[in-house]
């Protein structure tokens, strides 16, 4: 069976939310349960098994069904990377919310994956439909992470400060799972 | 690939269209023979004055290296091949070298962006690079560089708050078994003083029986609570070892004297061998490696059942002692021996001995072995009884060290002690000891009495208790020194620690003699204060002396 690694960044941002959200004694509850420790290093690979442990044992535990929490993850997310000094990777790809998605599938996540050889990320294809509707299409290896590009989507409108509504619009199966979303700025 | 073009010869590259240079090289100058620049990449410009068109490149970029490096033909020429950083007045760097073709001269370069958030400042994009280059994979490099050194700082503030979250816990341990030993302690020196004083009296033979029962029991007590502290102790790394120049030999004797009562018993031969290379004097510490060997030899009369033997061998190898204990008792399953050293673990011989103790004994040899350079193990099998064994370094005393070891058993002493003790029980053990061998002894109830008597009346020794109402031992001792007062001070103190035992020395005592107090220990350390007699002749008393 193929290990997947997921590096420990990822885990770090789950940790801040749950922490952020919910405390720290919440956190230790659910990383002591899961089995792991309690503080994450950046740069290392986990299996992704740790991370989806951790969202499903926070999910039971919070009450918080799991899809949800995904989609508070994902927004957290673009939050947390820029708050541990990524937002100017962020700047770089675009100074408006449709720059950024016009480069999305472009050149970031091929660019990250350069310089992190273990990691599996996912791709990013981005149709400009109009000014202000683009389609995002999610492609990746890893299962059940719909809600968490949902959320990422919807974190970037807010990095960005711009109203949107995010529609999903198909899910395509396989080996690589894909994902279709619709982005519609409104303001 | 559309930068090539297709040929009879697949090998031969062409150069590509001059609108993809710019594409390709968007930060790139061009210079002609007067260094004047006559072609800059689309975005050098937004980094150039608007009128770069044609003016030296001297005035438009500075060289940060190579160091000795100069805008001119000779240094393009002399470090060619060579990287080259330059900085425009904006302040963007250049990376790239310069290349002579014909008539021109070529900067080759692309920008360097040394930070991540530098791209904002210099107002970047990622568009502005082509795909090929890879400086914002650099910079995402650098970036996750950076988190991991500060994930690192985090890291060691969190060891750092826990490691002195753990100190205070230690200390808050060792404060309390410090308490707790004094508090049992103290006690306990009134049980076994006062057993001792009833035993020396004239007694029935069930009444000594009895007494000897409670004097059992309490020692067996007392051994308990010693096993815990010296396993908190050797725990916290707070165990020192004092070496001396002793006779091992003699320290097996009288570790197998310890256990000749309880072998005597259980109709168990103890038996030694000590060869003569072993005999003579060693630095060691008869107090741990009695301890190691009463542990050991109790251990095998537990487990060795009627007419078996124990037998300790003391072999010498290069320089070390190898102490053997060899029991033909029941022996241990190999799979246990391993974990005999282990704190609270003991072998499960099915025997209804097991549970006796507390389980640190052999916990407590293997601290002690190791912190005097030793080895410890053993070798066993079910059935077929056991060797347990340890090491010691081998290091022969020094001829003037060797000391005199007189017994005291029929030790009399001539002088006046001042006891300065509130413990009314402890009073009356350490009168009757020291009466016993002839000593005088006047006692006072705390420090405060001692230093006013001290005044008045002359005493050849104080045995001072530390912890007492009014002014303690510790003080009363600082404040006789002060004053000039030299007469020979031994604490009395329950307090086990070094830390308690230091305090007194550096107060000005001259020995510390920890509570309960044995009468071997007690007489043994105070009689060098004294004229030695042998029973029968004449004492010399105080007064003869102040007389003389």
């Amino acid at each position: 069976m193929l290990v997947r690694f997921m590096y420990g960044m990822v885990n770090k941002a789950i940790r801040d939310l749950i922490v952020e959200g919910f405390g720290e004694p919440c956190w230790i509850e659910i990383a002591d349960h899961v089995g792991v420790d309690h503080h994450f290093i950046s740069m290392q690979g986990y299996d992704d098994k740790v991370t989806y442990d951790l969202v499903n044992r926070a999910s039971e535990l919070l009450d918080v069904p799991s899809d949800e929490l995904l989609r508070q993850f994902g927004s957290y997310w673009i939050r947390f990377t820029a708050s541990e000094g990524y937002g100017s990777l962020i700047s770089l790809f675009g100074e408006t919310l449709g720059e950024f998605l016009e480069h999305l599938g472009n050149d970031l996540h091929a660019r990250i994956a350069m310089t992190m050889p273990d990691l599996q990320p996912p791709e990013f294809h981005t149709e400009k439909l109009s000014e202000t509707l683009f389609r995002v299409h999610y492609s990746s290896h890893r299962v059940g992470l719909k809600p968490m590009v949902h959320g990422v989507l919807e974190g970037l409108a807010l990095r960005f400060d711009e109203n949107v509504e995010v529609t999903h619009i198909e899910s395509v199966k396989g080996e690589v799972v894909g994902e279709v979303f619709e982005i519609h700025i409104l303001s | 690939m559309k930068y090539l073009k297709s040929t009879s010869s697949p090998n031969k590259l062409h150069a590509p269209p001059a609108e993809y240079f710019d594409e390709l090289l968007p930060f790139h100058l061009v210079l002609d023979k007067q260094l004047r620049v006559i072609q800059a990449g689309h975005l050098v410009t937004r980094f150039l004055p608007a009128d770069w068109l044609g003016r030296p490149i001297s005035e438009l970029i500075t060289v940060k290296r190579p160091l000795s490096a100069k805008l001119d033909i000779d240094s393009f020429l002399l470090e060619r091949r060579r990287l080259w950083v330059c900085q425009t007045d904006h302040g963007l760097l250049l990376r790239g070298d310069w290349q002579v073709f014909g008539d021109k001269i070529f900067f080759m370069c692309t920008a360097w962006v040394p930070k991540l958030a530098d791209f904002e400042s210099l107002k970047l994009r990622i568009d502005d690079f082509p795909l090929f280059e890879s400086t914002v994979e650099h910079l995402f490099i650098i970036q996750q560089y950076e988190v991991g050194l500060q994930e690192l700082e985090q890291l060691g503030e969190q060891l750092r708050a826990q490691k002195k979250l753990a100190e205070q816990a230690s200390n808050a341990k060792t404060s309390f078994l410090a308490t707790m030993s004094h508090e049992i302690r103290t006690p306990m020196n009134g049980i076994l003083g006062m057993t001792q004083v009833l035993l020396d009296s004239g007694l029935t033979a069930d009444q000594r029986e009895i007494s000897e029962t409670i004097q059992f029991s309490a020692n067996h007590l007392l051994q308990i609570v010693n096993d815990i502290l010296d396993f908190a102790r050797l725990e916290a790394g707070r165990m020192e070892i004092s070496l001396q120049p002793l006779s091992l030999r003699r320290i097996v004797d009288e570790s197998l004297a310890i256990c000749q009562v309880p072998a005597n018993e259980k109709g168990v031969l103890l038996g030694k061998h000590v060869p003569s290379e072993a005999l003579g004097f060693f630095y060691l510490d008869p107090v741990r490696v009695r301890q190691i060997l009463v542990n050991l030899i109790g251990n095998a009369v537990k487990f060795t059942d009627l007419e078996g033997s124990v037998e300790v061998n003391v072999s010498v190898i290069e320089d070390k002692f190898r102490i053997e204990v060899v029991d033909t008792g029941c022996g241990i399953e190999s799979a246990e021996a391993e974990a005999m050293f282990e704190p609270f673990k003991q072998a499960d011989t099915g025997s209804s001995r097991r549970g006796e103790g507390t389980g640190l004994g052999l916990a407590i040899c293997a601290k002690i072995v190791q912190a005097i350079d030793g080895e410890i193990g053993v070798n066993s099998e079910l059935g077929t009884g056991s060797v347990f064994w340890f090491t010691l370094p081998r290091v022969v005393a020094e001829f003037e060290d060797v000391p005199q070891l007189d017994g005291i058993e029929d030790l009399r002493l001539s002088g006046i002690v001042l006891l300065v003790e509130d413990n009314l029980v402890n009073q009356k053990v350490a009168e009757a000891y020291l009466g016993k061998v002839g000593l005088d002894v006047v006692t006072v109830n705390n420090g405060q009495e001692a230093i006013d008597l001290i005044y008045k009346q002359q005493f050849d020794l104080v045995l001072m208790d530390c912890h007492m109402p009014v002014l303690g031992g510790i003080e009363a001792t600082r404040r006789l020194r002060q004053y000039g007062c030299e007469v020979p001070i031994i604490a009395l103190t329950a307090d086990v620690l070094d830390d308690a035992k230091d305090a007194c020395i550096a107060a000005g005592m001259n020995d510390v003699i920890t509570k309960p107090v044995r009468r071997q220990e007690l007489l043994s350390r105070i009689r060098n204060y004294f004229p030695k007699y042998s029973a029968g002749n004449f004492v010399l008393s105080r007064s003869a002396k102040n007389s003389s």
